[in-house]
């Protein structure tokens, strides 16, 4: 490793746009690498996402370096790299579904299984696309999905981390859901 | 669209509502905007119907199944199989457990670490067995250990049922004295594992439980070093390998990252404590989080029976039974300063005991240990502030992990693994053994020599089966690389497996069975475990007999089993011969392999070292080396011991500057092949450390002393006898560091731990002595008394057969010269002091032993004056 992850944090602080380019390449390439690698030591069946954030920072950070920010700043790159990773494998699903045919367009069709709470690809895709406008919106609330529901972290983990009380983090929950929920079932 | 900030309002004060009630709300507080009302009515039917939306991460990849998604608890864990799960713990979720095997009834608590840190399989395999020793009516006992199907490690301890010591005192109301009667118990099983030289480090309520009849047991003990990320206890707390601390417990020094001691864990009694007697753990009422830490860090706690809280029925009582004592020995456990805390849970225990039999308690009268005062300014920012977020954050993340992964599917291999038991055979000699025998290889590309190593190892257990004489023999070559990376405790785990596989079948041929029995004894007798050795020795060579000379293997083992025996007896004389016929028998057996020859030639070469044959020793070493230099083996284990030979010969030479060369040389090398700080390694390090007392370097010298004594605590345990006289050796360097009331105790501690090892007239133990014996009289008159009986039984010629240094007999003179002072014989002091003085300068002694005798001769001349 040339230069540490808290280094390119700084940089990326000090609005280095390159360094935060280089830093998630650096995180997504360590969590895709530490998946594969869980999946093949559980027999390829399901991934821990929150054990596997840890362990990408385990293995980025330098030990003893870095303060809070620095955490939280990780923390937030690992969940915008994991909601990458299953973006990408949602498309590579609905590519392979439809024989290999390389389409870009989401089946707007497709069913989307609230209830169940398991999201397919197309609804995943939706999702994504819910989430980059609601961002534009409301970045902190965007960015609490993307820690609580593509890395799994659990609230009570991410209020530690924001320095937020659990209470408000709660309220922030809930309203981010309906408003994510409401942009993706316009009544 | 209403106005978004004021609909983000009311849609957070609606949830908080009971769903009856919101109607109302709703009503009345969007009365008159219509718009606002219909939005917040549309956010409300969405929060209602939202179900799980978002709450489960999505599924990775399309194999994944729903049901796997979930909790999936594993069904067995090695041979115990999983009843229920009993919740999760700091380090990851707990389980209820019994033996799947029906051997005997018996449940345990599987314990199994959800957060991995580096290194930690070879720590858990290092420290498993330490821990398993401990056998203590208050600690719960450490059953079994291993590695479940994902290869994560676990733990299977006593199960408990009981309750956390806090809740137990409370739910039996229990009194002032009942709570510190309690305490001592405790503080029983705590003593107990600090003389084991384990420390908890992680004590708190829910680590003591008690059981319906009162007894206290305390749980955990050890795990935490093992789940540390570093191997130093002093990991700077932002260090990922903090995140079990529990904050409530923590002592400063856990704050700071400093070292942990068995002072750490009487300041989290302390914190038990006083939360038993007042209801509240100190610093309670200070806030949370940072503003805690910073008064943990630098406040002293208030007067504990000042903060009795009311909820007592008898807090006026409890107010003045607290008052005056309890406070004292209460600030005293739970001192900001390791130093001025009780020493030890025994310590603490002590005063508890004085108090509750009414005797002075010693925490009193200590003026200057306390001002007991209330606490100063905390609203220091800085960097701790930070430090215990971070801390927190992890911690939290720890706790949170409930998460399990499908244990892998059980599969029948037993048939496939007869098949494949051959090529696994070959698998593990080409592949493992080969790689990894640090002969053959250097340092490999990614894995070090050890953990190649440990993978063959791993890679044993039930891949024989039907199989005894394949898996004898492959248990015998592991053992041997386990000697030879210096870790008999392993070594001795593998042959202890070959002696049963030899003994439990026909299959096994005699000679192989006898190999090894021999192979045992040699890893014994590394372990000082000399009554077994001997017995094991003596009935192979009734059965032997007729094979030892026939078959050079054989005898090899056997003499080289013996020669060990004798070496660590203290025998080196004895041991000679034994070395030398098993080398000329591993020339009989692989008259071609020059380089594991070399290797065994460089271990007589030692023998011979210490018998104070530096000619021989010297000229062995060397031609070893030429053989090794030969056949291209300049980057291997073995010569990197030849060099550590040369350093500890300079030294001997008082030649500090090469000797530090090649000792450092050899250290960096053996580190890198051996990857870690093991025995042999230590070897180059304790003569580094020895020429840092006689330059001068007291602070570098105690930290390679430390390093020694660690490596050998790790390697052979507290029982070994390296491991005792470098725990003495440690002292030396900390008194000479300026750390002279400690160092005295760790030497001293380190004197009775090996007389329960060896005879006290052991040889070896002459050196250790010697620097005792010079401490003591530097220290003050108190200890010549103490230094006087060492002096007189030191042999002048065992300790120059142990460190062949020549000048033992101006050094000897030197520290007698010391005694007539204190005896007042001022005439006979001079005689001795002066030409000692001059001998050791001319042969460039240690300066602190020349430094001494001048300084008596200073006060001679001073009061001559």
């Amino acid at each position: 490793m040339s230069e540490s992850v808290t280094m390119l944090i700084d940089a990326a602080n000090g609005g280095d746009a390159e360094a935060l380019r280089r830093l998630f390449a650096r995180v997504y390439d360590e969590l895709k690498r530490l998946a594969h690698i869980q999946l093949g030591r559980a027999g390829g069946q399901t991934l821990n996402t929150t054990g596997l954030v840890h362990e990408a920072y385990l293995k980025l950070a330098q030990p003893g370096e870095g303060g809070l920010t620095d955490r939280e700043h990780f923390f937030s790159l690992a969940a915008r790299a994991m909601r990458q990773i299953v973006i990408d494998r949602a498309r590579a699903q609905i590519a392979e579904k439809r024989g290999g045919a390389q389409r870009d367009l989401v089946d707007i069709d497709a069913a989307f299984d609230v209830a169940s709470g398991e999201l397919g690809p197309e609804a995943l895709l939706r999702l994504n696309e819910a989430l980059d406008h609601f961002a534009a919106e409301e970045p902190r609330l965007a960015r609490l999905i993307e820690l609580r529901f593509f890395a799994g972290l659990g609230l009570d983990q991410i209020a530690v981390l924001q320095q937020v009380s659990e209470r408000t983090l709660n309220r922030d929950w809930r309203q981010a859901k309906v408003r994510l929920y409401l942009a993706l079932n316009p009544d | 669209m209403a106005e978004p900030h004021r609909l983000h309002e009311l849609f957070d004060s609606a949830i908080d509502l009971p769903p009856a009630e919101r109607a109302a709300f709703v009503a009345a507080a969007c009365g008159d905007d219509p718009a606002l009302r219909a939005a917040l009515e549309r956010w409300l039917r969405a929060d209602a119907s939202l179900g799980t939306f978002l709450e489960t991460p999505p599924p990775l990849i399309a194999e994944a199944r729903p049901e796997n998604v979930a909790d999936a608890a594993p069904r067995s864990f090695g041979p115990w199989r999983v009843l229920r799960s009993l919740g999760v713990g700091g380090m990851g979720e707990v389980w209820l457990a019994e033996r799947a095997d029906g051997e005997y009834e018996q449940r345990v608590a599987i314990k199994q670490v959800a957060w991995p840190t580096p290194g930690l399989l070879q720590r858990f395999r290092r420290e498993r067995q330490i821990l398993a020793r401990l056998e203590h009516p208050n600690i719960a006992h450490l059953i079994d250990g291993g590695v479940d199907a994902n290869g994560s490690p676990y733990f299977a301890m006593e199960y408990i049922e009981g309750a956390p010591v806090t809740a137990y005192a409370q739910a039996h109301a229990l009194s002032v004295r009942a709570c510190v009667a309690l305490l001592l118990q405790i503080c029983e099983g705590v003593r107990y594992a600090h003389q084991n030289l384990i420390v908890h480090r992680d004590l708190k309520p829910s680590n003591i439980l008690v059981s319906a009849d009162g007894v206290p047991k305390l749980l955990d003990f050890g795990i935490a070093k093992i789940l540390a990320a570093s191997e130093i206890d002093s990991a700077p707390a932002t260090g990922t390998g903090q995140h079990l601390l529990t904050l409530d417990y923590a002592a400063p020094e856990q704050y700071r990252g400093a070292v942990v001691t068995t002072a750490t864990d009487v300041y989290a009694l302390g914190v038990v404590l006083h939360e038993l007697l007042t209801g509240l753990r100190p610093f309670a009422r200070a806030g949370e989080g940072a503003a805690r830490m910073q008064a943990v860090l630098h406040d002293e706690p208030a007067l504990p029976s000042a903060g009795v809280e009311a909820k007592f029925a008898d807090a006026a009582a409890r107010r003045r039974a607290l008052r005056g004592d309890l406070d004292s020995i209460l600030l005293t456990a739970l001192a900001r300063d390791p130093q001025r805390r009780y020493a030890s849970a025994e310590a603490f225990a002590a005063d508890l005991r004085n108090y509750l039999e009414g005797r002075p308690v010693g925490a009193r009268g200590h003026g200057n240990f306390y001002t007991l005062r209330k606490f100063a300014a905390r609203n220091r920012a800085g960097v701790a502030a930070a430090v215990v977020a971070a801390v927190a954050l992890v911690a939290g993340l720890a706790v949170a992990l409930a998460q399990r992964q499908a244990a892998l599917r059980e599969r029948d291999e037993a048939e496939r693994q007869t098949a494949v038991a051959e090529a696994v055979k070959n698998f593990l000699n080409e592949d493992v053994i080969r790689a990894a025998s640090p002969f053959l290889k250097t340092s490999l590309k990614d894995v070090t020599v050890r953990e190649a190593i440990e993978r063959g190892a791993g890679k044993i257990d039930g891949r024989f089966k039907g199989q005894p004489a394949v898996e004898l023999e492959t248990r015998i070559e592991l053992g041997a690389l386990f000697l030879q990376i210096g870790e008999p405790d392993r070594a001795e785990a593998q042959y202890r497996a070959a002696v049963q596989l030899g003994s439990a079948s026909v299959d096994v041929p005699a000679a192989k069975a006898q190999l090894a029995r021999y192979s045992l004894a040699q890893a014994l007798a590394q372990r000082s475990k000399n009554d077994e050795a001997k017995t094991l020795l003596e009935a192979t060579d009734k059965l032997a007999q007729a094979q030892d000379e026939r078959d050079p293997r054989l005898s090899s083992t056997r003499n080289s089993a013996w020669g060990t025996y004798y070496y660590h007896l203290g025998n080196p004389l004895k041991a000679l011969p034994y070395y030398e016929r098993s080398v000329a028998d591993f020339i009989r057996w692989q008259p071609d392999n020059e380089l594991v020859l070399a290797s065994r030639m460089i271990n007589l070469a030692s023998v011979k070292l210490t018998t104070g044959d530096i000619e021989a020793g010297e000229r062995g070493v060397r031609e070893a080396m030429a053989s090794l230099e030969r056949s291209d083996g300049k980057q291997t284990f073995g010569y990197g011991m030849a060099l550590s030979l040369l350093g500890r010969m300079r030294f001997f030479r008082h030649d500090y500057a090469g000797a530090e060369q090649l000792c450092t040389q050899a250290a960096t090398m053996l580190r890198a092949i051996l990857g870690g700080d093991v025995a042999f390694v230590a070897d180059a390090v304790t003569i580094l450390s020895r020429l840092q007392t006689a330059t001068g370097r007291y602070a570098e010298a105690a930290d390679s002393a430390r390093l020694v004594y660690e490596a050998y605590l790790s390697s052979i345990g507290a029982t070994g006898f390296n491991t005792q006289v470098y725990r003495m050796f440690l002292g030396h360097a900390e008194y000479l560091a300026g750390q002279r009331e400690l160092g005295l105790k760790t030497s001293e501690e380190g004197l009775v731990a090996l007389s329960a090892i060896v005879p006290p007239d052991h040889i070896s133990l002459q050196l250790m002595k010697f620097h005792l014996a010079s401490d003591y009289l530097d220290f003050d008159a108190s200890r010549s008394t103490a230094a006087r009986t060492i002096v007189d039984a030191l042999d002048v010629d065992a300790l120059q057969r142990i460190s062949p240094e020549g000048d033992w007999p101006a050094r000897l003179a030197a520290l007698h010269g010391q005694i007539a002072f204190y005896d007042g014989d001022r005439e006979r002091a001079r005689g001795l002091l002066e030409p000692a003085i001059a001998t050791m300068t001319q042969m460039n002694s240690a300066r602190f032993e020349i430094e001494r005798a001048q300084r008596t001769l200073q006060k001679l001349d001073d009061r001559g004056r």
